[in-house]
C-alpha cells in the first residue's frame, strides 16, 4: 500500500526541484557519493569531499580532477597511473565547467560517458542529473546571489532558458577565446585522450546536455 | 607489491557494494520463536556478539549439521566476565553498472572483526574492533590541492560501548558509538531503508540510547551526535523506535521516527516497520515505510519515501533461508522520475555452527534508465 501511495505521490511531470547549490549538495551529491568509504572527509576518494556544500564546491570547482581511460594501463606518470581494467589521470580541468555540462566531467561520469560510471554503486535518477546539468548551464554558483563567474559571456537567454528546463535550451558552445584559465577545454593537454576514450565509447558527445 | 596494491584498491572500490558486517539477521525475529533481538544478541537493539542463547540457537537449531555453536566450538571455556568473538568474511562481487569499464569482479576479505565483552553485574562494555576492508591507497595521484582522507587507518571500531542493563527483559541505558535502534536493521548495507537514513556502512553516531525491552513490546530512544574519531556520520540528533508484538507474538507493528542536523540540512523521519511470520508457510513479511522531510538550508525542501517490501523463507530442511525483497526510494514524491527501485534475492545456508555461505543477487534501476545489477558471494566463519 506504502509503495503505491508513493508511486500515485510522485505525479508531477516537472521537476520543480531548485537548480541551487544550495539543494543539489545536501540533496543529489552528499547521500550517493558522500559514503564513508568515498567522497567523505575521512575517505576523500579522488581527493573529494561531496560531504558538505563548501567541500563539495571546492572539490567540483577549485581541484583538479581524475580522468579514467578504459584502455589498458599506460605506463605510470607523474600524472596517470595504470590500474587493471583502465587507466587514471589528473586534468588540471576542474570537474565542473561553468555553463558547460557537457564538458563538466561530473556529467559525463554521471552519465558513464567515456568515464567510469559514478556513483558506481547505485543509479541517478536522470532527473538528478539534469537539474545538476540545469546548475551548471546557469553558471555554477555557489549562492544564487553570487554573480556568474567565467561564462559572463553566455547569452542572457541560455541562462534564462537554462532556469526553465533543458529542453528549451540551446546547447552552449562558445569561443574558447571567451574562456579562462583552466576553463578553456583547448587548452587541456588531456582533452584530445579523453574525447577519443569517450568517443570510442560512446560515438560522440555532440548530443550535449541533454 | 605493486599488483598487491592494485589489487586492495579495487576491493577498496568494490568493498561499498558489499553487505556490512556481521550484523542482525532480523528474519529470524518470530520465526524462530523469539521476539526480541536481544534473545540472541548482548545488544538491545540486536547485532554482533551472540549471547548464549544465540550460539546454543546456532548450535541445534539454525545449521543443517549439529554442533557446538559456542566459542571456539566449545573447546574451553571463558570466565563469567569475558565473552569473546571472531568474525570472518570473504567474498567475490561481481558488479556491473553499465560503464565503459564493467562489470568489475573483486575478491577480497571483507571483514575481519574481534568482539569484546566484558560485564561486571549489571554493567558491560562491548566493542569491536577489526581491519577496515576500505582501502584507496594506489589508485591514482592526488593532488596536494585536492582534499586528503582525514582517517587512512586500517584498523577501525564500528561499536564500542557501555551499558547498563539489570536483566535482559526491561530497562537499559547505553551510550557509545553504534547504530541507534531504527527500522529493520537489516544487515545489508546498501538497502534504501539503511542508506538512505543515515545507517550506511560506518556510519554509525556517538549516542546515548535509553529504552524497555520486554516480550510484549519494546521502546528505545536515542540521542545521537557526530562520529567524531573517524570522521564518519556527522549528524546530530534524536531517533526513537517502538514495536509491539501482536498475533500472539508471532508479529510485529513499529513506529519510529528521526530527526538530524547535518552539515547543510535538517532530516525529519516518520515510518512505520512490520514483520509478521506467516506458520503454515514458513514465511516472514518484512516491510518498513518511511516518508522523510528533507530540509536543505536557504532553499526549499522536498518529502521523500523510503520504503521496502518482502518476504523471507525458511525452507522445511534446517540450515536454510532465502529471502526477497523490493525496494523503492521516491527522491521528490511530488516528481516524477525521482525514484530508485531494487529487487534483492538472498540465499543463505548454514551448513555447521560457525559456517555460512550466502549467495546475493540485486537489481536496480533508477527512473531514466541507469541500471546497477551486484551479484556476491561470501564465505562467514565466526568463532
Amino acid at each position: 500500500m506504502a509503495f503505491a501511495v508513493a508511486t500515485l505521490a510522485g505525479c508531477g511531470d516537472k521537476d520543480e526541484r531548485p537548480a541551487d547549490w544550495a539543494f543539489i549538495a545536501p540533496m543529489i551529491l552528499a547521500p550517493n557519493c558522500a559514503t564513508a568509504s568515498c567522497h567523505s572527509p575521512g575517505a576523500a576518494a579522488a581527493g573529494l569531499d561531496l560531504s558538505d556544500a563548501k567541500s563539495a564546491y571546492r572539490s567540483l570547482l577549485g581541484q583538479q580532477a581524475q580522468y579514467f581511460l578504459p584502455q589498458p594501463p599506460l605506463q605510470d606518470t607523474a600524472t596517470c597511473k595504470g590500474q587493471r581494467t583502465g587507466t587514471v589521470c589528473l586534468t588540471p580541468r576542474p570537474m565542473v565547467q561553468p555553463c558547460r555540462p557537457d564538458e563538466s566531467r561530473i556529467v559525463n561520469m554521471m552519465r558513464g560517458r567515456g568515464a567510469q560510471l559514478m556513483p558506481p554503486d547505485r543509479p541517478l535518477p536522470v532527473a538528478d542529473i539534469e537539474l545538476i546539468e540545469r546548475w551548471i548551464l546557469a553558471g555554477a554558483k555557489e549562492r544564487a546571489t553570487d554573480p556568474l563567474p567565467t561564462c559572463a559571456l553566455v547569452p542572457a537567454a541560455v541562462v534564462d532558458a537554462a532556469a526553465g528546463g533543458l529542453d528549451s535550451a540551446p546547447v552552449v558552445n562558445m569561443p574558447d577565446a571567451n574562456m579562462t584559465g583552466v576553463d578553456a577545454g583547448a587548452s587541456d593537454a588531456a582533452a584530445p585522450q579523453v574525447d577519443a576514450a569517450r568517443d570510442a565509447a560512446t560515438g560522440s558527445l555532440d548530443g550535449g546536455v541533454g | 607489491m605493486r599488483r598487491l596494491q592494485l589489487l586492495a584498491a579495487l576491493a577498496g572500490a568494490l568493498f561499498l557494494l558489499a553487505p556490512s558486517t556481521a550484523e542482525a539477521y532480523p528474519q529470524w525475529q518470530f520465526s524462530t520463536g523469539t521476539t526480541r533481538c536481544n534473545q540472541c544478541h548482548f545488544s538491545p537493539a540486536g547485532g554482533g556478539l551472540l549471547n548464549g542463547y544465540g550460539r546454543d540457537a546456532n548450535g541445534e537449531d539454525l545449521s543443517t549439521w549439529q554442533g557446538d555453536g559456542s566459542f571456539m566450538h566449545g573447546a574451553f571455556d571463558l570466565p563469567k566476565y569475558l565473552k569473546l568473538g571472531l568474525d570472518m568474511r570473504f567474498a567475490m562481487v561481481i558488479n556491473d553498472n553499465g560503464g565503459p569499464d564493467q562489470p568489475k569482479t573483486a575478491f577480497f576479505p571483507m571483514q575481519f572483526d574481534a568482539q569484546l565483552r566484558l560485564d561486571f553485574g549489571a554493567f558491560a562494555f562491548q566493542g569491536i574492533g577489526g581491519v577496515r576492508g576500505q582501502l584507496r591507497r594506489g589508485e591514482a595521484p592526488i593532488p596536494a590541492g585536492n582534499f586528503q582522507a582525514e582517517n587512512e587507518a586500517r584498523l577501525v571500531s564500528r561499536e564500542h560501548w557501555a551499558i547498563w542493563q539489570p536483566a535482559a527483559q526491561g530497562y537499559y541505558v547505553r551510550a557509545g558509538r553504534f547504530f541507534a535502534p531504527f527500522g529493520l536493521r537489516l544487515a545489508e548495507h546498501l538497502v534504501y531503508v539503511r542508506r538512505d537514513l543515515g545507517f550506511n556502512n560506518l556510519e554509525e553516531t556517538y549516542n546515548v540510547s535509553a529504552g524497555y525491552l520486554v516480550n510484549q513490546w519494546e521502546g528505545h530512544f536515542t540521542v545521537f551526535g557526530p562520529d567524531f574519531l573517524q570522521h564518519g556520520n556527522q549528524s546530530a540528533g534524536a531517533a526513537a523506535y517502538g514495536e509491539m508484538r501482536i498475533l500472539e507474538e508471532k508479529a510485529g507493528l513499529g513506529l519510529q521516527a528521526k530527526y538530524s542536523v547535518q552539515n547543510d540540512i535538517k532530516r525529519a523521519i516518520v515510518g512505520v516497520v512490520g514483520k509478521g511470520f506467516v506458520e503454515p508457510a514458513n514465511l516472514l513479511i518484512l516491510a518498513e515505510a518511511n516518508y522523510a522531510q528533507q530540509m536543505p538550508d536557504g532553499t526549499d525542501g522536498v518529502g521523500q519515501f523510503i520504503g521496502l517490501l518482502g518476504a523471507s523463507w525458511l525452507p522445511p530442511f534446517k540450515g536454510g533461508l532465502v529471502t526477497l525483497w523490493a525496494e523503492r526510494m521516491q527522491g521528490d514524491i511530488q516528481t516524477l522520475d525521482t525514484s530508485l527501485n531494487a529487487v534483492t534475492g538472498l540465499v543463505s545456508w548454514f551448513p555447521y555452527p560457525h559456517f555460512e555461505v550466502q549467495m546475493v543477487g540485486r537489481a536496480q534501476q533508477a527512473d531514466g534508465g541507469q541500471k546497477v545489477s551486484t551479484f556476491l558471494t561470501q564465505l562467514h566463519y565466526f568463532l
